[in-house]
């Protein structure tokens, strides 16, 4: 929906950078969509040509990323790269092209926006070169502003001057925007709509209030015991979801996030469980569902959230369950982008 | 008809007489030049290419044959030598003799007198203060060929004056023994002038010596050397440098001289162009116009001889150059049918032998000394090298001849005859029995070395005298190669070597030449006996010899040469033969046993 | 701005500096060297010492040390040469190294335009047959010394296909004029620069196949930019960084090549001159030309470093 907020929440290595880089067909090799469909104005970028594409990149659907230094050529002028942007696309006039780079920057809340168009990346601050991409991704009047984890590499203070920025900017342009985040507080900040991502599905999503206050699926629920509090008991411990991600090559049978579920069933390890609306505008996709474990199986006091814990269910004989202790792999693998 | 044209009609090549005689007709004048006219090409340009950069054309200091094969065409002398190596008049209206009087009956004083129209190539006219100045600065500079002057009255002096130089340590740089002298000799310093050395008029020369020379006519001649006349006041512009320098018009500097050619352009290491001095005071004239030299690496000589079959070159061996066509490359020119013809083999006035350590005593070695022992080791040695078979293993014939008359090449006045020398015998018995006379157990001819320098023929006559001994004395000679040439040559100069490669190249055509440089005192004063022989026998004679016109002195220089022999202080190898490549339409362009025949003898014929 | 000016001032002294240190020890090993210019059966005794004064070498050898350089500071002269005795060498060894220059400079074109296109070229084209080929290319030409591919390159052009080049690469002919001809040249150069090439190639390769994998090339592709201005503009450029710090061993290999190329085509450089004025003992242009190299490496290797600037602005001195 234009003008839209999306927030695509999910802990890191379930698949959430690599779904937005599939939607500008920016999957490195060797990796590739092997199928489904990423529909856009009723076409499918999946099957697009690659120069069709090339057209629609930056100019409909722009992207900013994670880490705004190594996001940003570190030899070419920050004015260049805004402008590179504008010229790659014939949407802009040539002849307003330098004009608006520097507005873009002025935009941003960039300080001495023109002399700082001549300045590289490295004279940059943290904050000031996710400004600078944040200028460049607008720079064309996109339709869709895709941002990866737009504030992770920043300082806290930092973020949220780059999170006010977005949200003034969305109701300033009209530019939806698609933030991607593993930190649901950022989500809450921003976002109207979530989508709460697992192993590379969908496994909620729903408006940002109704999943804060009631969260259906049993992986959002947990995320969000996550989430440090500030009004917390200090004594209480800061609670982790036991165990990884599924390694996304071999992935469990029946529902993905069984292994790691506290309130799994028998039918978790069979059946996958596809959405369903378990509120208005709201879905999930669980066998159980949170309403069911708050009414039977005590999850507003619980505090064994080991796999089963709460349900007392354990994997069938021959599927191994694939929880490993996080502290053996800490340098194991680099996490899939 | 000039004195010069004189020396053209004794041409020995047939070709070249074919030029000589079309330079009469032309000399002579009147119609019937046309008829020559149209054999001649429209360019007449010399192109040739040589291997080693002049050291320098300043006749005060040249000391090589590279520096005076060219130099010469630039520079006279007071008389010269003719293509057969006779002496003729060139800036001197004759060559003084005690039958014209210009030779003082006790032979001390030489009275002559000059041509009145010479002209150095930049205009100034040349006169009797010219000689005067070229003899006294050629003394003071005491280049290798001072001695050539050495019987002058007053040369000892001046030599004495001017090798004083200014204090070593001092900072002046390099310019200033040059530079010293020249400033003397403009200011007329007496203690540069030679006493014996004076200017009657401005067209006479009276030279008065210290001693009687028999030979000093024909050293005064060698030309691009200490008898050149140069003019002083280019030399002046600068001293270090004037002989690079070309001559242009209107500039005081450059290689100026008397002589039908001069400098034009002059890239160092790369390229030298003469040209013909237009209107020039001699006669005949230059038919060329322009000679193209180019300097090229010695291995570029392949190429080289492909570009000169191309016509690109005229010829190939000017310059002092004519050792440097290879075997295969001589055998490639003789096996086209189109250029076999163009092959000129000319003997060189260059001998190549052993020499044994005989008289240096701080060196040693089993031949040192006069004793029958070491005589008949060096004997041995000497009979146990086969020289023709040498000459044909290692020259095939054409790059030398074995040499059986003794060390005085070929064609020289001095040379003993053929098989004349008893040190050019082959006779491996003999040899072996000698061996085994003096030296029964083989322990003084243990560890032998003979030293050499590397390059040409040098190598594979080293390995063939070690086999050569081998096989025949059964004595293992080690060999010891040095790459360095300058460095074995002070080596051998100093008498360091027990057996080493030596050799000389004639300068000028007198036995004095070969027996006052080589052997004796006075190369032993010079610091140039490599053997050390020194035999008051020898040095007495020599000393008579020395003083005595030619024709008597030959018998006594023959004398020297079986004192040489007698006491075995050599082994005789070879006589070198030079190879040059010339197209048959450059006329006139040859060799004799000295030196190249002049440019201004040459033309470039149609082809 | 000014602390580049600061820094290549510092850089100059210590270039100077170094230059001092090296031509004192070439002149003194030069000077110990047996041997001299002079020496011939004719010029010997007396003769000789009136030379080696002339040319003040009977003075020892600090002091003619001192001579020389005082020489250069005041009249900016080398010397004079002893093998063609008294002629200035200033004049021959700028001609000789202009001569040189002009060869190691067609190398280093060679060198840098074929190893960066190849090197691209490899890395764009991955595990395809274009980049194992041009990787093998590379592999024979940094093991492969440049004397081979000169005697190669003679066997080839100067000899099979002397015909077809219409004998204008004839060798060991030496080249026409100072300067030869173009065609003359091409030889040579491309021996002299294919060897590091190869380097290049592969130092290229590797850069290119890292930054591609870089963020900011993905933020170029993201931008819509086409895949030729993603690879020369952004990749490219960065990749250079790496191949900058290569630049200066790679000319430092081409000044010292030449020596050996030089003198295997006849090229009359500095190169030759050096060879050659060690084999006639001509101390002074040793010394020069070595000099000459010393100034040639120390300023070559600050172009490197400020070529480093140029292309990477996060580099300042």
């Amino acid at each position: 929906m234009p003008g839209e907020t999306l927030g695509l929440v999910g802990e890191s290595g379930c698949g959430k950078s690599v779904t937005a880089l599939s939607i500008l067909g920016l999957v490195q090799r060797p990796g590739r969509i092997v199928g489904g469909k990423i529909l856009f104005k009723g076409e499918d970028l999946v099957r697009m040509p690659v120069d069709e594409l090339r057209d629609i990149r930056g100019r409909d659907i722009a992207m900013i990323f994670q880490d705004p230094l190594s996001s940003l050529n570190p030899v070419l002028k920050v004015g260049f790269q805004i402008d590179e942007a504008m010229q790659a696309h014939d949407k802009i006039p040539k002849d307003q092209i330098e004009r608006r780079g520097v507005d873009l920057l002025k935009e941003v809340r960039v300080p001495d926006a023109a002399r700082r168009a001549n300045d590289y990346p490295h004279q940059f601050s943290g904050g000031m070169r996710q400004r600078a991409m944040i200028a460049m991704g607008l720079s064309n009047r996109p339709e869709i502003l895709i941002a990866d984890e737009p504030t992770t590499a920043l300082d806290v203070t930092v973020q949220a001057q780059i999170l006010e920025l977005l949200r003034d900017l969305n109701e300033a342009t009209g530019t939806s925007i698609m933030l991607i985040t593993h930190n649901l507080g950022v989500v809450a900040g921003l976002c109207k709509r979530v989508i709460v991502m697992y192993a590379g599905e969908i496994v909620e999503q729903g408006p940002v209030e109704q999943i804060f206050e009631s969260p259906q699926h049993p992986y959002t629920w947990s995320l969000l015991r996550s989430i440090p509090r500030i009004d917390a008991d200090r004594r209480e411990r800061l609670r982790s979801i036991e165990g990884l991600p599924p390694d996304l090559i071999q992935l469990p049978p029946g529902c993905k996030f069984s292994p790691r579920c506290p309130y799994r069933i028998e039918r978790c390890f069979r059946d996958d469980p596809q959405l369903k609306e378990v509120a208005p505008s709201q879905e999930a996709a669980c066998w159980v569902t949170m309403k069911r474990a708050y009414a039977e199986m005590g999850a507003a006091t619980i505090t064994d959230t080991r796999p089963g814990a709460a349900s007392g269910v354990r994997p069938p004989k021959g599927v191994a369950a694939k929880v490993v202790d996080a502290r053996t792999i800490d340098a194991a693998e680099g996490p899939v982008r | 008809m000039s004195d010069r044209l004189i020396g053209k009609l004794r041409f020995w090549q047939p070709l070249a007489l074919m030029g000589a005689l079309s330079l009469v007709v032309a000399a002579c004048g009147g119609g019937t030049t046309s008829n020559n006219q149209g054999s001649l090409a429209a360019s007449q340009v010399l192109k040739f290419p040589v291997y080693q950069s002049a050291g320098t054309f300043d006749p005060g200091e040249a000391d090589a044959e590279v520096d005076t094969e060219i130099s010469q065409n630039v520079f006279d002398n007071l008389w010269r030598f003719d293509d057969k190596l006779n002496l003729i008049p060139d800036l001197a209206t004759e060559v003084p003799s005690s039958s014209n009087g210009g030779i003082s009956s006790d032979g001390l004083t030489y009275t002559i007198h000059l041509k009145s129209n010479v002209k150095f190539n930049n205009g100034d006219s040349f006169s009797s203060k010219d000689v005067v100045y070229s003899f006294n600065r050629a003394v003071a500079l005491q280049g290798a060929y001072a001695s050539n002057l050495s019987a002058i009255d007053g040369f000892s002096a001046v030599k004495k004056a001017a090798g004083s130089p200014p204090s070593s340590k001092s900072s002046a740089g390099t310019t200033s023994f040059r530079k010293t002298i020249e400033d003397k000799l403009a200011a007329n310093d007496p203690s540069l002038q030679m006493k014996g050395l004076t200017a009657p008029d401005a067209n006479t020369v009276k030279i008065t010596l210290a001693s009687a020379c028999g030979w000093c006519l024909t050293a005064w001649s060698l030309q691009g050397s200490t008898g050149s006349i140069v003019n002083q006041k280019t030399v002046q512009t600068d001293p270090e440098n004037w002989w690079s320098k070309p001559v242009t018009p209107g500039s005081e500097g450059g290689m100026v001289g008397t002589g039908a050619f001069y400098l034009s352009a002059f890239t160092a290491k790369q390229s030298m162009t003469f040209k013909s001095v237009s209107n020039w005071w001699g006669t005949p004239k230059p038919t060329l116009k322009e000679i193209d030299i180019a300097i090229h690496d010695p291995s570029a000589i392949a190429g080289d001889v492909t570009a000169w079959e191309q016509g690109s070159y005229d010829l190939i061996g000017y310059g002092g150059n004519s050792s440097n066509l290879t075997y295969p490359l001589i055998q490639g020119i003789k096996g086209n049918a189109r250029f076999a013809k163009e092959l000129i083999t000319q003997p060189k006035g260059r001998t190549t032998w052993v020499s044994f350590n005989v008289g240096n005593t701080g060196t040693g070695g089993p031949f040192l000394g006069s004793s029958a022992a070491a005589k008949g080791l060096r004997m041995a040695f000497a009979l146990a090298v086969n020289k023709q078979d040498l000459a044909t293993t290692v020259c095939h014939n054409t790059q030398c001849q074995a040499a059986t008359g003794g060390l005085i090449t070929k064609g020289l006045v001095g040379y003993l005859g053929d098989n004349q020398d008893p040190l050019a015998q082959f006779d491996a018995t003999k040899a072996k029995q000698l061996l085994q006379q003096y030296d029964p157990s083989g322990n003084l001819t243990k560890n032998l070395k003979y030293s050499y320098n590397t390059g040409g023929l040098n190598d594979p006559v080293a390995s063939y005298l070690q086999s050569a001994w081998q096989t025949n004395l059964g004595v293992k000679v080690n060999l010891d190669p040095s790459s360095d040439a300058s460095q074995f040559i002070s080596n051998r100069l100093s008498g360091k070597y027990v057996m080493a490669r030596d050799g000389w190249q004639f300068d000028y055509n007198h036995p004095q030449d070969w027996f006052d440089n080589l052997w004796g005192s006075l190369a032993t004063d010079a610091g140039a006996n490599t053997s050390g022989y020194n035999d008051p026998a020898y040095n007495a004679l020599l000393k008579q010899a020395d003083q005595q016109p030619i024709d008597q002195a030959l018998p006594q220089y023959k004398q020297l040469a079986k004192l040489l022999s007698d006491n075995v202080v050599y082994i005789p190898l070879y006589y070198s033969v030079a190879n040059f490549a010339i197209h048959s339409y450059a006329k006139g362009a040859g060799s004799n046993t000295q030196a190249d025949f002049y440019w201004d003898e040459i033309s470039i014929a149609q082809h | 701005m000014r602390g580049t000016l600061i820094y290549i001032g510092q850089r100059l002294v210590l270039i100077v500096f170094t230059v001092l240190v090296v031509s004192f020890g070439v002149f003194f090993i030069v000077h110990l060297l047996p041997g001299n210019a002079f020496v011939s059966d004719r010029v010997h005794g007396q003769a000789l010492q009136i030379l080696l004064h002339e040319y003040g070498l009977d003075q020892p050898i600090p002091v003619q040390y001192w001579n020389w350089l005082t020489g250069i500071v005041l009249h900016g002269s080398l010397g004079v040469s002893l093998y063609i005795r008294g002629l200035p060498i200033t004049p021959l060894v700028l001609r000789e190294l202009s001569v040189s220059a002009m060869l190691g400079g067609a190398a280093l074109i060679i060198t840098i335009g074929l190893g960066v296109t190849f090197g691209v070229l490899a890395a764009v084209r991955q595990n395809s047959w274009v980049d194992y080929l041009l990787t093998t290319i590379a592999v024979i030409g940094y093991s492969v010394p440049s004397f081979v591919i000169a005697s190669l390159g003679i066997l080839i052009f100067g000899q099979w296909l002397n015909n077809l080049t219409n004998g204008v690469i004839y060798y060991p002919e030496p080249w026409t004029g100072t300067y030869g001809t173009l065609a003359e040249l091409s030889v040579p150069a491309i021996a002299l620069g294919f060897y590091t090439s190869g380097q290049i190639t592969r130092i290229t390769r590797a850069a290119m196949l890292d930054v591609i994998q870089q963020d900011y090339i993905r933020t170029a592709r993201a931008k819509g930019l086409v895949d030729r201005v993603v690879v020369l503009r952004h990749a490219l450029r960065n990749a250079l960084v790496p191949v900058t710090s290569i630049l200066g061993p790679t000319v430092i290999s081409i000044i010292v090549g030449s020596v050996v190329i030089e003198n295997i085509f006849g090229i009359p450089g500095l190169g030759k001159e050096f060879v050659e004025s060690i084999f006639q003992h001509d101390y002074n242009v040793t010394v020069g030309v070595f000099t000459i190299y010393a100034v040639l490496i120390g300023v070559a290797n600050l172009g490197v470093d400020l070529i480093y600037t140029v292309i990477d602005p996060r580099i300042r001195y």
